[in-house]
């Protein structure tokens, strides 16, 4: 958190390097909704990329359409995605999870036609502009240093609330349900609920971090949104750490600043982007928060 | 009373329970018996809903819809696992609390809006818990994950969840296999106690006949998924069908 708030004062300053810190914080935010649906409620969803797009234009409506401008576009966002999450969720829930993936994919696909074909909300691929920017009590936030500011926090309160959940009763039940479904159904814990309610919770991140990232930027359109988005998550999940809830922090942060250290070597940027992927993944396989765990397990290895 | 009446569970063309009807009294010890395949794992998975099932099933009176496992186990009718179903991640009090009757303040919107609440129901939910391991013999792995136990461990440790959930009827599926003598005897001493102290009502399906003799006042005898005999213990192993087919698979595996 504190190198968090530093970083802009170091590194920041012009538009370019401003504008990819706050790419990483709204990826960072996607990423972790793409957490709690599925390291914490063990539901993999393919939906990200539809969910970050609903988000990002059931906001620009709220903001344009509702007073409270950003704020009131930001809680309809929220709620919105949670709502079509629990229904995804209630819809398809006697589904396995490999067919239950594939439902995400089909409903976000068709969440993407709608917003294709709605250009009355979401101008198509033309896009929507002129919405108004964030505003922290009256004050607007104008440049994109003071956003990244409102997305750090916003993240910041995310994390309290995770680690709220994890250090509390209701992490048991959740992770025994997870892994143990019918067993935790036997002694009576209410499976459905239990992992609906994870389910929602990261549906509701993801259409907030859509949301960030629409208030963000002046003008976007559809082209902005596809599937690749979804995979790209998992690949910020996995990297950083599945089991570590500041994973998808160090997963996004890689995956968007990697590419940009390797400009300098142009020809073999890929191939290097690539080495280092398959390296993490191979030799560390809770990604690169897990390394504290292994170096650790070394250290006392060492001392025996 | 639990009453689980007509029993049918189809798998395709297959008839693994068959019609079946078992009551069991509150504090009353039962024994099911019956050659492998009789159908006596699927008939407590049909009453814990498990797996899809017809017939009827009521709890004291109440109707409970097969095929839900979460309300049958909130009206109190328990289970444990023929190979013993711990989480390896959690701790043994992790695994027990889980179990816990104390079912308020658990949801993930009470860890955030609730918390001081929360909190201070959670050390009576720990002092529960302990003592469920302490029941079992458990106290020292409190802190241990449930998967660094032996086998042995693992089904005290499904029992001590069973008892945090204080059911009124438990079923057990095979409680002693894979247990030796001595630690089969350990339990038949736990159950006693428990039963003792007004523990639940017991369904035990057994395959050890001594084990059954000792501990069940009544026994029912299934044979491909039904039931052809009911009675004392003494009366049921004099039965002649009992004798062909069950007895009889015994002193040929034997």
């Amino acid at each position: 958190m504190v190198v968090g708030v530093i970083v802009p004062f170091v590194f920041g300053g012009d538009a370019y390097t401003d504008g990819l810190l706050n790419q990483v914080l709204i990826n960072a935010i996607l990423a972790f909704g793409f957490y709690w649906c599925f390291s914490l409620g063990g539901q993999f969803t393919f939906g990200v990329f539809a969910m970050y797009a609903c988000g990002a234009y059931v906001s620009v409506w709220g903001s344009k359409h509702l007073p409270g401008g950003f704020w009131a576009g930001f809680l309809l966002a929220v709620l919105v995605t949670a709502l079509i999450g629990a229904a995804t969720r209630l819809v398809f829930y006697r589904l396995g999870p490999i067919f239950f993936a594939i439902a995400t994919m089909a409903v976000g696909g068709l969440m993407l036609i709608v917003f294709r074909e709605w250009t009355s909300l979401t101008g198509g691929y033309y896009g929507v502009g002129s919405f108004p920017k964030p505003d922290v009590f009256g004050f607007t936030l104008n440049t994109l240093q003071l956003r990244y500011f409102l997305m750090l926090g916003i993240l910041g309160l995310l994390l309290a609330a995770t680690i709220a959940v994890i250090r509390s009763s209701s992490m048991r039940d959740l992770v025994f349900t997870r892994d143990r479904r019918f067993v935790a159904a036997t002694t009576g814990v209410r499976t459905t609920w239990v992992l609906l309610v994870a389910f929602i919770v990261g549906s509701a991140i993801q259409g907030a971090a859509g949301s960030l990232y629409a208030h963000n930027s002046s003008y976007f359109s559809l082209e902005a949104f596809d599937i690749s988005i979804s995979l790209n998550v998992l690949l910020m999940v996995l990297l950083g750490g599945v089991r570590s809830i500041y994973g998808p922090l160090i997963g996004a942060a890689l995956l968007i600043l990697l590419p940009e250290f390797l400009r300098d070597y142009q020809k073999y940027s890929d191939l290097i982007y690539a080495g280092v992927v398959l390296a993490i993944v191979v030799l560390f396989p809770d990604g690169i928060a897990g390394i504290r765990g292994i170096a650790q397990g070394w250290l006392r290895a060492r001392r025996r | 009373m639990l009453d689980a009446a007509k029993i049918t569970v189809r798998f395709g063309a297959l008839v693994a329970v068959n019609d079946l009807s078992i009551s069991i009294a509150d504090g009353e010890t039962m024994g099911l018996v019956g050659p492998n395949g009789s159908g006596k794992t699927t008939f407590i998975n049909a009453v814990t809903g498990l797996v899809p099932a017809a017939g009827t099933l009521a709890v004291d009176g109440r109707q409970v819809r097969l095929g839900r496992p979460g309300a049958v186990a909130r009206l109190g009718v328990l289970r444990t696992f023929q190979t013993p179903q711990v989480h390896d991640g959690l701790s043994c009090l992790e695994n027990v609390l889980v179990g816990l009757r104390e079912r308020r303040l658990r949801s993930i919107p009470a860890a955030w809006f609730r918390r001081l609440a929360m909190m201070k129901l959670e050390r009576s939910r720990w002092v529960e818990a302990a003592e469920a391991l302490d029941f079992v013999g458990l106290r020292k792995k409190t802190h241990a994950p449930g998967g660094s136990l032996s086998y042995g461990e693992r089904r005290r440790l499904e029992l001590a969840r069973a008892f945090a959930g204080r059911p009124r009827f438990l079923l057990l599926d095979e409680p002693a296999a894979g247990l030796n003598h001595r630690e089969t005897i350990e339990l038949v001493h736990l159950l006693t106690e428990w039963r003792d102290a007004g523990g639940p009502a017991l369904l035990v399906v057994e395959h050890k006949i001594d084990f059954l003799d000792r501990f069940c006042k009544r026994m029912v005898v299934m044979e491909l998924g039904q039931k052809i005999a009911e009675g004392e213990p003494a009366k049921v192993w004099a039965d002649p069908r009992v004798m062909d087919a069950y007895l009889g698979t015994v002193a040929e595996s034997a």
